[in-house]
């Protein structure tokens, strides 16, 4: 089952991308007008995530299985479960309208499993990150540690300006503005341990550990875009950029399942 | 035995999973905190090597897997259980 996921898994995310790519640039084309129509997309969209954050939960909880008791990595694997199943809780609380073709409401209760995703996310990738320095691997002193968290932290609150002006300044009900700062805010203080952990994932370049990590953290990445993304649509109350919203998400879960699959198989075969 | 060739034969079997770079900077960086010189290596320093190493490679393959993998660098290098 496995070894057919690891086969079906990535060609099918790059198809679903691209067809929600190619439905935000070309949206009149025959095929999002007929057989792809936008209530049909949004569904599938609705599925491709959930589908993609399942299989993430459970290769998550998996590879926390196939680690023995007391082994330092553990918990880290039992927070990312944790973080992606809430996420999956989340979207499966929205998935009911996106099946139904109504509008997803936001804010709704699914956004408490979103908001409750960040810190359990942000925990594992703290815990891997002391994990590994706990087994003696040379990951960097902490000097060197604490000046790529400097970097990170002085980057990401630059870009907070710009990314959080038109959400501050869009007219939103004061919860609906709260919450939409308050993704960005939430993927900027998580891009902060993903840069230390992308920096530590250079050092295992070559190895299988650092392909499985960098396609893991590029789905965060790519989720940190979609969220700033749908921050920027709520503000500016824009629909016409929805695809890509989509695609973003798509490919954030895709990602993330497909890396966590790898590490799964490192402790498998 | 010659340090260089047991350190080359751990990084062989380790690479795989972390990396050629990672390989050497562990090994190195345990070299160094067990007191292994640039020229001779003893048996039981090997041991104490393997070990360590073996350690970090639990959180990524763990202990079963790592210990088998390292069970046969160890008889390669005759550094016993």
């Amino acid at each position: 089952m496995t070894r057919a996921a690891d086969r079906v898994l990535l060609p099918a995310l790059w198809v679903t991308t691209f067809v929600f790519v190619g439905w935000g640039l070309l949206p009149r084309a025959a095929l999002y007008t007929t057989l792809l129509s936008p209530a049909r997309l949004v569904a599938l969209a609705a599925l491709a995530k959930l589908t993609l954050l399942l299989l993430g939960t459970a290769w998550s909880w998996r590879s926390r299985a196939a680690l023995e008791a007391g082994n330092p990595v553990r918990p880290a694997w039992t927070l990312l479960a944790a973080g992606l199943l809430s996420n999956f809780l989340g979207q499966a609380l929205l998935a009911r309208y996106q099946l139904a073709g109504e509008p997803s409401p936001f804010p709704s209760v699914a956004d408490v499993f979103y908001l409750l995703a960040y810190p359990l996310i942000g925990a594992a990738l703290v815990r891997f990150i002391h994990a590994y320095d706990e087994v003696g691997l040379p990951i960097g002193t902490r000097a060197e540690r604490s000046v790529t968290l400097a970097v990170a932290a002085a980057a990401c609150a630059a870009l907070a300006v710009p990314v959080l002006r038109p959400v501050l300044q869009a007219d939103l009900a004061p919860l609906d503005e709260a919450l939409s700062a308050a993704y960005p805010l939430l993927d900027m203080a998580l891009l902060v341990p993903l840069a230390l952990l992308l920096r530590i994932t250079w050092r295992f370049r070559g190895g299988q550990v650092a392909t499985a990590w960098v396609v893991v953290l590029s789905g965060f990445v790519f989720m940190c875009a979609g969220d700033v993304l749908f921050a920027y649509l709520t503000a500016l109350g824009k629909a016409g950029l929805d695809p890509f919203l989509h695609a973003a998400y798509i490919v954030a879960y895709g990602l993330v399942a497909a890396g966590v699959r790898r590490h799964l198989a490192l402790m498998l075969s | 035995m010659v340090t260089a060739d047991a350190v080359r034969e751990i990084v062989r079997a380790i690479t795989p999973f972390i990396g050629e770079n990672m390989a050497h900077a562990a090994a190195r960086l345990h070299c160094q905190k067990l007191g292994i010189g640039d020229a001779h290596v003893t048996r039981e320093q090997i041991a104490a090597l393997i070990s360590r190493l073996e350690t970090g490679l639990y959180v990524f393959i763990g202990r079963d897997r790592a210990s088998l993998l390292m069970a046969g660098v160890r008889q390669t290098l005759g550094a016993g259980a």
